[in-house]
């Protein structure tokens, strides 16, 4: 392990891959503090630019994207209470009164050093955990893969949309289907290209990623009529007051930066969790355990509400690459675009990207460390500065998304079908959101597709045709029980909900 | 009984998927494949059963719910959001043809237009200066070729 440590920091610490973290976290910071534009967007925008990058500075951009759009997202959370990324929105149940009593400034220096440390208590699991996920992992065949991938999928449906669980099944199923347009893998056969030959490599999983977020988020700001620059106009204008935090915040921040960020990277690890539900979860349980007096600071301005949050959510971002990096599996949205990213160039991870690129795997892990450290020392005297920009006026902005996103797509390719096929994905994109349905487990199932093919193809081969695998092997029952629980969880809580209705009504 | 908007989505997506099915049924198989445990055509067949079982369910449960009051479509910008999707599908179409620079020069200027950017100063800056600076650091420094436009050819080269 040691010599993988020594490994990833040579190859973190070459001064290209170090320019590498700063502008990663500087354009995440950016792009993350745009409402609406999440994480997702941010590394699905970075993707063309990183193709002509070795596979190691590639990764260790986007995770300083990664980073940087959480911690964005935090900031206009705090600022303007328009949080940019899902998981960042229980950072404005305090932020935002924190910055309307004047401390704008300590707010974003708690939110920094809490999201400093979660992230680096993060970055040390994520050292013992993924190596040793790994090595239980080359034991898996194809069945528990396939079997793992299913529980990804089902859990993301469940966890994404709680309510919406029927929907977030559907945008998963849609999603795998689109993954079959395109030559099949195996056979060589053409499967619904409809005769074009512009279909016949498949749609492009950029192509899709950019255009159900980064192009529908866009357009959403415009069909909402969202104000919100208006707001941020007047908010980053202001005074941000001092940054210092007093000893006696500090002692209070340690214990609940402790314990949000062990909760938040196990939370990270669970695939379809994620950010928002560690961030969340976080909070909750610091209300939970606060004493009566400091439950009433919540929602006021209370600094462990702000720091449970900042903690949790960027734990559970570095928990997140557990998953990915020792089983390929994607646990989340973000994730999953990344997973992408590194098909794109040419590395499978899985529990062999340890052991055949060594250097992928240390210098990632390395890189979100140092992803923390410039994101305080660096990002933090730049958030003044950065939160003008928030100000740049909607109807320039929103072009200009357009632009990035579609050359972007239009680069990889050189086809300009593809910049037709992007309008089209971002219109039913924007009525799908219209109607509810999320679009995380969508590109998920995009991702997945092929994956789940392969895999189910070589269990039923293996088998003969008979589906005796799902429960031939423990692991791979166990596995399927899982799944078959997490999506029973939420037909629980409704019939329970229903039965204390029904209880209720009869006793009134 | 008037729909609601999650039936409709719900029936929309049963169709999709016996039509997604109906169209699996389709894909060309080797001779003799058919006797596989696994071809082509599973997967995607496996996937239109689950999806029009889903849509189902999903039929069930939205035509027990109340129509939810007051979310109407109509509030939404349709209209700019529909013009900027069609200075998409334009940009897509004339770019091979008028070429990287002044294909994206109308796309942004465009697109300022329609979200109410008058000012013609920020207007122009905000185009060419994009298109022309984008174009040198692609063409340029990073030594890629972007379209330089069929409708000039044998004019200006």
């Amino acid at each position: 392990m040691l010599e993988g440590i020594l490994t990833g920091l040579s190859t973190a610490f070459t001064p290209m891959n170090l320019l590498m973290v700063f502008v990663g976290c500087f354009a995440g910071t950016f792009i993350g503090m745009l409402p609406g534009l999440g994480p997702i967007s941010a590394i699905a925008l970075m993707i063309p630019i990183t193709y002509g990058f070795d596979p190691a500075s590639g990764m260790i951009l986007m995770a300083g994207v990664y980073y940087g759009a959480i911690f964005g997202g935090s900031t206009s959370s705090i600022l303007i209470n328009a949080p940019g990324v899902a998981g960042t929105v229980a950072t404005a149940f305090d932020g935002y009164p924190m910055a309307q009593q004047g401390h704008a400034g300590k707010a974003l220096a708690i939110a920094a050093v809490a999201s400093f440390s979660g992230g680096t208590i993060g970055a040390i699991l994520l050292l013992v955990a993924a190596p040793a996920l790994a090595q239980v992992a080359l034991s898996f065949q194809s069945a528990d893969y396939l079997a793992l991938m299913v529980l990804g999928l089902t859990a993301v449906s469940a966890f994404t949309a709680p309510g919406q669980v029927l929907k977030a099944l559907i945008a998963t199923v849609l999603g795998l289907m689109i993954s079959t347009i395109g030559t099949d893998p195996s056979a060589g056969v053409q499967r619904f290209t409809f005769g074009s030959l512009d279909l016949v490599d498949g749609i492009s999983f950029l192509l899709l990623a950019m255009a159900t977020f980064a192009l529908s988020e866009a357009l959403m700001a415009i069909l909402k009529r969202d104000e919100t620059s208006e707001i941020a106009q007047r908010a980053t204008t202001g005074q941000l007051g001092s940054m210092r935090v007093s000893r006696a915040e500090v002692r209070e921040m340690v214990p609940v930066i402790g314990r949000s960020s062990i909760l938040g990277f196990f939370v990270g690890v669970l695939p379809g969790a994620g950010a928002t539900i560690a961030s969340f979860l976080a909070y909750g349980a610091e209300r939970t355990i606060a004493s009566a007096k400091d439950k009433l600071k919540f929602g006021k301005g209370s600094i462990r509400g702000l720091a449970a949050p900042e903690t949790a959510n960027n734990a559970a971002c570095t928990g997140s690459f557990v998953p990915l990096l020792t089983l390929g599996i994607p646990g989340s949205g973000t994730t999953a675009v990344m997973l992408g990213a590194l098909i794109s160039y040419g590395v499978q991870p899985g529990p062999r990207l340890f052991q055949n690129n060594p250097d992928v795997f240390w210098a990632v892990i390395i890189s979100m460390y140092l992803g923390n450290v410039i994101l305080l020392i660096l990002n933090l005297p730049l958030i003044p500065y950065i939160a003008r920009l928030l100000a740049l006026p909607r109807q320039i902005l929103v072009p200009l998304i357009l632009f990035f996103s579609l050359i972007g797509v239009y680069l990889v390719s050189f086809n300009t079908f593809d910049i037709h096929m992007m309008a089209g994905f971002a219109l039913a994109a924007i009525i799908l959101r219209l109607l509810d349905f999320p679009m995380a487990p969508l590109i998920l199932g995009f991702i997945l597709g092929d994956m789940i093919e392969d895999n189910l193809r070589r269990a039923l081969t293996i088998s003969d045709g008979s589906i005796a695998f799902l429960w031939e092997r423990p692991l791979t029952a166990i596995i399927f029980a899982l799944t078959i629980l997490t999506l029973l969880a939420p037909l629980v809580r409704i019939i329970r909900q229903r039965r204390g209705a029904m209880l209720s009504g009869e006793g009134g | 009984m008037t729909l609601n908007r999650d039936a409709a989505a719900a029936l929309g997506f049963l169709a999709f998927s016996i039509a997604y099915g109906w169209q699996a049924t389709g894909i060309d198989l080797f001779p003799g494949q058919e006797y596989e445990p696994f071809t082509p055509q599973t997967f995607p067949l496996a996937l239109a059963v689950v999806g029009g079982v889903l849509a189902l369910l999903q039929l069930a449960k939205s035509l027990r719910a109340e129509a939810k009051a007051g979310d109407t479509w109509a509030r939404y910008d349709w209209t700019r959001v529909g013009l900027l999707l069609v200075v998409m599908v334009a940009y897509g179409a004339t770019f091979t043809w008028l070429g990287f620079t002044l294909s994206t020069t109308l796309f942004l200027v465009a697109g300022y237009l329609i979200l109410g950017e008058r000012r013609p100063l920020v207007i122009c800056a905000a185009s060419v200066g994009v298109a022309v600076g984008f174009w040198a650091i692609m063409t340029r420094l990073l030594g890629l070729y972007l379209a330089p436009g069929e409708l000039f050819r044998g004019w200006l080269w």
